[in-house]
C-alpha cells in the first residue's frame, strides 16, 4: 500500500517538474510566436506587455509582400525538395552497393562516407567556393542542390546502409532466379521493404537544406537567396526593423520542420540514437 | 548468402556508387585536398597572376594574429560554457522523462521544436529575447529584482557571451535530454533492485549504476556536441556577428571573415584547417578513451 502511494507521487512529481521543464522550454516560442502577432504599439513598449491586450494577424498578411519574402520562399523549397529527391536517389543506389555487394574497396569507400560526415564546414567552405565559382554555379539552384546534396549523402548511405543490411536476402534471391536485374531488385523490393528508413533520410535531406546558413549566406547573392538568409534583407532593414513580420515569417519558416520532427519523431529518435546506446 | 558471397566480380557495384561518390568528390573530398594545398598559398579572390607559395607563413601569421587566437579563446568559451550547463539540465530532464512513462511522447515532441527549428530563427528568436528595451528577459529579471536597470545584452562583451551560450543551451539541451533518455531505457531494472537491495540510497543509484551505464552515450553525446558547438556559425553570426568588440567572434567567423571580407582565401583555408585538425584530435582522442572504457569494462565483466 506505501509503496503504491510512493510510486503515485513519484509520477506526479515527474509529470509536474516536467512540464515545468517543458514550459520553460518553450516559453521563448511563444514570446515569439506573440511578438508575430501584436500590433506596433505593444510590440515596443518599455516595459513589455506579457500578455498582449490585443492581436492581430497583419503581419502575417504583409510578409507575402515586403521584399522578394516570396521568391525566399519559392528558393527554399525548390532547393529542398530537389536535394531530398536526388540525394535520395543516390545514396539508395550508394547504400545498396554497400549492403548487398562484396567489392574492392567497399570498407574503404564507407569510411570515407561516413567520414565525410564529421567534417566542419568552414573546413571546406573556401575551396568550395572556388569550385562552385569555377562551374559558373554561384548564386544558382543547381549549385545550391548539388552542395546540399553532398553533405546529404553521407548520413543518408550511412542509414540506409545499416536498413538494407537488416532486411533478409531470400526475396532479393528468388527475383534474382525469376529474372530480375539488380535495378528491378532494388526498386520493386528493397525500397518498399524500406520505406521507414526511405521517408526519414529524405527528410534528412530536406530539413538540412531548409535550414543551412552559412553556405546559402556565402554562396547566394539573389536569384537563388534561400529564407534562412532571406529573413534580414527582407525584414531587418538599416532604418526599420519588422520584428512582427520577421517572426511570423520564422514561424511559418519553421512549419515545415516541427511538423516533420514530431510527426516523424520515432524514426528521428532512432536515427539519432543509433549506434549511440549499446543494445 | 548468393547475393553477397557468390556474385561474379563484375563491375555493378561500382556503378551503383558512381552518382554519389561523384557529388560526393566534387563537394567534399577535392575541397578537403583543396583546402590543405590553397592554405600554403597566397590566394586571391579574384586571381590576377598565379598564387604564389609560401608555405607555412599564413599558420605562423595566424598564432601572431591577436584576433585568431582569442577567437580560439571565444570558441573555447563558448563551448566549454555552454556544455556542461546543457548536460546537467538535459540529463535532468531526461532522469524526469524516464519516469514519464503514458504520455511522453507528448512531451519529447515539444523537446525536439528547439532542435528542429534553423539555428537562424533560434538566433533572431534570441536576439530579440534579449533586446535592452522590448525584451522578455531584461523584462522578467527587473520584475524579480536580479537587476536594477535594463542589461544591453547584446552589446556588452561579457554578457553577449552569455547571451549567446544560453541561446545555444536552449538548442542543444533536446539533444542531449532524447541521447541520454534512450540511454536510460537500456539500463536494466535488475541494476537497480540490486543496488537498493545492497542499501544504496538515490544518489548511491544514481552514481554507481546510472552514471556508469551511461557512459557510452554520454561520450557520443559530448564528442558530437562540442563538434557541433565548435563548428556553429549561424547562430552567432545572427545574434551578434561576432560582436562587440570581437568578444563572440568564433573561429568559424574568423573564417568566413578573413576568406570573404578580407579576400585573403589561403589565410581562411588555413585557419579552417586549424579547426579541422583540432577537431579531428578531438575526436581521437574521445574515442580512444572511450574504447579503452569499454574494453575496461569488458574485461572486467
Amino acid at each position: 500500500m506505501r509503496i503504491k502511494t510512493q510510486e503515485k507521487v513519484r509520477a506526479y512529481l515527474a509529470y509536474g517538474l516536467g512540464s515545468v521543464f517543458v514550459l520553460a522550454l518553450v516559453m521563448p516560442l511563444i514570446w515569439v510566436v506573440t511578438t508575430s502577432m501584436r500590433p506596433l504599439s505593444e510590440m515596443t513598449r518599455t516595459p513589455p506587455l506579457v500578455f498582449p491586450r490585443s492581436l492581430t494577424f497583419h503581419a502575417y498578411i504583409e510578409m507575402w509582400d515586403t521584399g522578394p519574402f516570396v521568391k525566399y520562399f519559392a528558393n527554399s523549397m525548390v532547393i529542398s525538395l530537389s536535394t531530398a529527391l536526388i540525394a535520395l536517389a543516390f545514396s539508395v543506389c550508394a547504400a545498396y552497393a554497400f549492403a548487398r555487394f562484396r567489392f574492392r574497396g567497399n570498407t574503404l569507400l564507407l569510411m570515407v562516407v561516413v567520414m565525410s560526415q564529421m567534417l566542419p564546414g568552414s573546413s571546406i567552405l573556401i575551396p568550395l567556393f572556388q569550385v562552385i565559382r569555377s562551374f559558373g554555379l554561384l548564386d544558382t539552384h543547381v549549385g545550391m542542390v548539388l552542395i546540399y546534396t553532398g553533405f546529404a549523402i553521407p548520413f543518408c548511405t550511412w542509414l540506409l546502409n545499416g536498413y538494407f543490411r537488416a532486411i533478409p536476402t531470400d526475396l532479393e534471391q528468388a527475383a534474382l532466379i525469376d529474372g530480375c536485374n539488380r535495378l528491378q531488385l532494388l526498386y520493386r523490393i528493397v525500397l518498399p521493404l524500406a520505406a521507414p528508413a526511405i521517408v526519414a533520410v529524405g527528410t534528412f535531406a530536406f530539413l538540412l537544406s531548409w535550414n543551412e546558413f552559412l553556405f546559402a549566406f556565402v554562396f547566394t547573392k539573389s536569384q537563388a537567396l534561400t529564407i534562412p538568409v532571406g529573413l534580414r534583407a527582407a525584414f531587418l532593414g538599416q532604418y526599420v526593423n519588422k520584428y512582427d513580420q520577421l517572426f511570423a515569417a520564422s514561424l511559418i519558416f519553421s512549419l515545415p520542420p516541427i511538423a516533420l520532427f514530431v510527426g516523424l519523431q520515432r524514426y528521428f529518435v532512432q536515427g539519432l540514437t543509433a549506434g549511440a546506446v549499446k543494445g | 548468402m548468393i547475393t553477397r558471397g557468390a556474385l561474379r566480380k563484375n563491375l555493378t557495384p561500382y556503378y551503383f556508387l558512381l552518382p554519389a561518390l561523384l557529388v560526393l568528390a566534387v563537394v567534399i573530398l577535392y575541397p578537403v585536398f583543396s583546402n590543405l594545398i590553397m592554405s600554403l598559398y597566397k590566394v586571391k579572390l579574384f586571381r590576377g597572376a598565379g598564387d604564389e607559395f609560401i608555405g607555412l607563413t599564413h599558420y605562423a601569421k595566424l598564432f601572431g594574429s591577436r584576433t585568431f587566437v582569442n577567437s580560439i579563446w571565444s570558441s573555447v568559451r563558448f563551448t566549454l560554457y555552454s556544455l556542461p550547463v546543457a548536460f546537467v539540465l538535459g540529463l535532468g530532464m531526461a532522469l524526469i522523462f524516464n519516469e514519464i512513462k503514458k504520455y511522453r511522447p507528448v512531451f519529447t515532441g515539444f523537446l525536439l521544436i528547439p532542435w528542429a527549428i534553423a539555428p537562424v530563427v533560434t538566433g533572431y528568436m534570441w536576439r530579440w529575447l534579449f533586446h535592452d528595451s522590448f525584451g522578455l528577459v531584461n523584462h522578467t529579471l527587473l520584475s524579480l529584482g536580479f537587476i536594477d536597470a535594463n542589461v544591453p545584452w547584446l552589446a556588452q562583451p561579457d554578457a553577449a557571451m552569455g547571451a549567446v551560450v544560453v541561446a545555444n543551451v536552449w538548442r542543444f539541451m533536446p539533444y542531449i535530454t532524447i541521447m541520454l533518455l534512450a540511454g536510460l531505457q537500456g539500463v536494466s531494472a535488475e541494476l537497480y533492485e540490486a543496488a537498493h537491495v545492497d542499501g544504496a540510497n538515490v544518489f548511491g543509484r544514481f552514481f554507481h549504476v546510472t552514471l556508469p551505464q551511461l557512459k557510452h552515450v554520454i561520450g557520443v553525446v559530448f564528442l558530437f556536441a562540442t563538434i557541433w558547438m565548435v563548428n556553429d556559425f549561424a547562430l552567432i553570426f545572427i545574434m551578434t556577428e561576432g560582436g562587440p568588440a570581437k568578444a563572440t567572434q568564433v573561429v568559424p567567423i574568423t573564417v568566413y571573415r578573413i576568406a570573404f571580407e578580407h579576400l585573403r582565401l589561403g589565410k581562411g583555408a588555413a585557419a579552417a584547417l586549424i579547426l579541422l585538425l583540432f577537431l579531428l584530435a578531438l575526436s581521437i582522442v574521445f574515442i580512444r578513451v572511450l574504447f579503452r572504457a569499454e574494453r575496461r569494462s569488458g574485461d572486467a565483466n
